[in-house]
């Protein structure tokens, strides 16, 4: 198939504006965002561009996003890097561990719903996610305890390191406090345009990103399979 | 007053107080259990019923007795309310809703509202429902009840005009004031006006930023109403407002024309000539709002159009709960946490690493000193006292460096009788040189101030100083502290001092001056100093 030299500049131009934004919205570069959802060949070749790059090119809202494919470790993170972006370092396992439980119950307590759209709510304090946190953590060290001695990391292990956190009134963010610990993760999110995070205030709002990554794409049905991976637990990692 | 906003403070805390008290006295109760009326909601919305009752009644001037609420309650009740109540637990109610709710058991009630122009708070009386006593037939006594001012204002505030009309009313009443040549209450109405458009201006804009969030949660009757709404507002004001203005520019520029032309103007008129700006102002004002309000409103229809249309794609989308399908299972196993990024990783970008191009190494690199200086003026913590102070110390210390190196060159220069800055230079030590030099900067100054004037009459100098009071100047001024130095000389009074460069261009050098950490050499042409003494 033939394309305009035009055609194919668009295209390769879109796709290093991904590369440095991530995303690229209609009201920012409108003339690429135009080109890209009026031209088909150009949207066609975008496309191309981020399969070879590993990722997928998606159009959520008025805005494109570039994602990386679960296993691309380039444009992505890979669990190590995501260790040490969220962990101070030196940190265990179980510091990683309780750091994905975190975003979990973050993204939980945001997206919870069955309308027409997955969120729930609008905003939600420092303080309340820190006691969600822990009353989770009791409620699956209470699952674990029918079946006990199983190897592995165990939600009790999990709590008391969390508990071990002192909680500080002033807000201090030392790597030993629990505030200090969020606070790490949330700068990470918010870095990431994920979530508006006002440090003063202890306020989380997620951002558009994120609720139209969660609408369309981490809860899509057809993304159902990722979930059951996790839950199966492959044994080739 | 600093804040003009709180000077009719008192009469919104009225009004307030109205609902406040109203509240108040319900809210602590536990009768209200015993009746079957549990949330406040509901106890509230009784007790407005009742109230529309006895309005009823009062503007009817039909008699209302205790009889006739508890019958009323009945059958409200019966009909709507559905709570198992008989005829007379249901006069018992309305007893308890006009006798301590409403009646406060006939003690007076007070609301205290704060009066800032006073500088304190002031009680202010709330009353309801008062009662009168009526004869039934044949002598019968009972107690009839009505609704006070305060009742009727509480009940008609609960029921606002429509917004369309809002604004024609205040129109009406804005060109009324303004035919009066009442211009301080033209300019409060002018100000309603203003604000209820701006008001519309809002709601627009949080219609637009709900419909942003999520089309959904936004309703189709809240879209119909916003549209009304502002297509009311749209036709019914610009060419009316234009009008105005120009009324009111002419009146503005009579008053003017008067002011300049035939005489002055009289303390009411010139209170009138303010006025009238005032409302001038507002009048533009309230025209670009109306402006905005155009734009906002097809701004509105284009977007909500648009989510929609985005919508009725998602809705296609199946989703999966996060709670039961993931989490539940997460809390089950916690080894899943080990494999959860995989579910997270759409959500994170990694920034490309970046890549080093040798070139950058044949490049002429600059030390970042320069950014850095600028960088440091950047005060976060700003306290402007202290502020202020630290430069005025900055200034003092840099003065005294001006002073010390001047004060140098013309004492050697005094004690001489004439001299050049070449035998100075040979005849001093590297503490002298250090005073004679603080920084290039400093010593330049001083030597072009000296050659660009040449002759310094001091004797004329001194005769200035003493007819004229001058300020101490920020900078440094050469004669001033030329003077100082004068006079702090011993020797016969100085009548002049002659400054040249001497002819055989000869070039004066100080070798290792220390300046930011580095050493410099000052080349300078030769200056010749002659000073002339009294004889």
């Amino acid at each position: 198939m033939a394309y305009e030299m035009d055609t194919i500049r668009a295209s390769q131009e879109i796709f290093y504006y991904l590369l440095k934004h991530h995303e690229l919205k209609e009201e920012e570069e409108q003339g690429l965002y135009r080109a890209y959802t009026e031209q088909e060949e150009v949207q066609n070749l975008v496309k191309s561009q981020g399969e070879i790059a590993d990722s997928v090119i998606e159009r959520y809202g008025n805005i494109i996003y570039l994602i990386p494919r679960e296993e691309n470790d380039i444009l992505g993170f890979s669990k190590g890097q995501l260790k040490s972006m969220l962990c101070k370092s030196g940190a265990t396992d179980k510091d990683y561990y309780l750091s994905q439980f975190v975003i979990l119950t973050l993204l939980v307590e945001f997206y919870d719903g069955q309308g027409s759209s997955s969120k729930t709510r609008e905003y939600m304090r420092t303080g309340e996610l820190m006691n969600s946190i822990s009353s989770y953590l009791k409620e699956g060290m209470e699952h674990k305890e029918e079946e006990e001695a199983q190897e592995g990391i165990a939600f009790a292990d999990m709590l008391r390191a969390y508990e071990a956190l002192k909680s500080d009134e002033r807000g201090s963010r030392a790597k030993t406090t629990k505030e200090g610990f969020l606070h790490n993760i949330l700068i990470f999110l918010e870095k990431q345009g994920l979530i508006e995070y006002v440090a003063q205030d202890e306020m989380i709002k997620t951002t558009k990103k994120l609720d139209n990554f969660m609408d369309w794409n981490l809860l899509n049905q057809n993304n159902y399979e990722r979930v059951l991976k996790i839950l199966r637990g492959t044994k080739d990692e | 007053m600093q804040y003009d906003f709180l000077k009719h403070f008192p009469k919104r805390m009225k009004s307030v107080g109205l609902y406040a008290m109203l509240i108040q006295n319900s809210i602590q109760k536990t009768t209200w259990k015993q009746y079957g009326f549990l949330k406040s909601d509901e106890q509230i919305n009784l007790i407005f019923a009742v109230l529309l009752y006895i309005m009823e009644q009062s503007l009817r001037e039909d008699i209302c007795t205790i009889d006739d609420i508890g019958a009323y309650i009945d059958t409200v009740n019966t009909q709507y309310f559905h709570k198992h109540l008989g005829y007379d637990e249901c006069k018992e109610l309305g007893d308890f809703i006009i006798n301590h709710i409403l009646c406060n058991e006939g003690k007076v009630m007070y609301f205290e509202g704060f009066d800032f122009e006073e500088q304190k708070s002031i009680p202010i009386h709330i009353s309801y429902v008062a009662n009168k006593t009526v004869f039934l037939e044949q002598d019968f006594r009972r107690t009839s009840y009505y609704l006070t001012d305060d009742g009727y204002n509480l009940l008609l505030s609960t029921l606002e005009i429509e917004n369309n009309m809002k604004l024609t009313i205040h129109e009406m009443i804005f060109h009324m004031h303004l035919e009066r040549q009442s211009y301080d209450k033209a300019v409060d109405e002018i100000k309603n006006i203003f604000h209820i458009l701006h008001v519309q201006l809002q709601k627009i804009q949080e219609a637009m930023g709900k419909i942003r969030r999520n089309a959904l949660s936004y309703s189709v009757r809240d879209y119909e109403t916003i549209l009304l709404e502002n297509l009311d507002t749209i036709q019914n004001t610009k060419q009316k407002f234009q009008d105005y203005r120009q009324m009111v520019k002419s009146r503005v520029k009579e008053l003017e024309e008067k002011n300049i032309n035939v005489r002055q103007l009289l303390d009411t008129e010139r209170e009138k000539l303010e006025y009238l700006r005032e409302i001038e102002r507002y009048l533009s004002r309230t025209i670009d709002e109306h402006q905005k309000i155009l734009n906002g409103h097809f701004d509105l229809k284009a977007l909500y159009t648009k989510e929609l249309e985005q919508l009725s794609q998602m809705s296609l989308i199946q989703r999966f709960s996060l709670r039961t399908k993931l989490y539940d299972e997460v809390l089950k196993d916690a080894d899943t946490l080990s494999r959860l990024h995989y579910f997270l990783r759409p959500l994170f970008n990694q920034d490309v690493s970046k890549v080093y191009n040798p070139n950058k190494a044949f490049q002429l690199q600059r030390l970042p000193r320069k950014r850095q200086e600028q960088d440091s003026l950047e005060e976060l913590d700003f306290d402007e006292e202290s502020w202020l102070l630290e430069k005025e110390r900055a200034r003092k210390e840099k003065l005294k460096k001006y002073e010390k190196s001047l004060s140098c060159l013309l004492c050697y220069v005094f004690n001489k009788g004439e001299a050049t800055l070449a035998e100075f230079a040979q005849n001093i030590n590297e503490k002298e040189k250090e005073q004679l030099i603080p920084s290039v900067d400093i010593f330049k100054e001083i030597m072009v101030e000296l050659l660009r004037s040449r002759t310094i009459d001091l004797a004329a100098l001194q005769k200035e100083r003493r007819d004229y009071i001058k300020d101490s100047s920020e900078d440094f001024q050469l004669y001033e502290m030329l003077l100082s130095l004068a006079e702090a000389d011993k020797g016969k009074p100085i009548q002049r001092i002659e400054i040249s460069r001497t002819e055989d261009k000869n070039v004066v050098t100080f070798a290792n001056i220390q300046e930011e950490g580095q050493l410099r050499t000052i080349r300078c042409s030769d200056v010749h100093f002659h000073v002339y003494r009294k004889e």
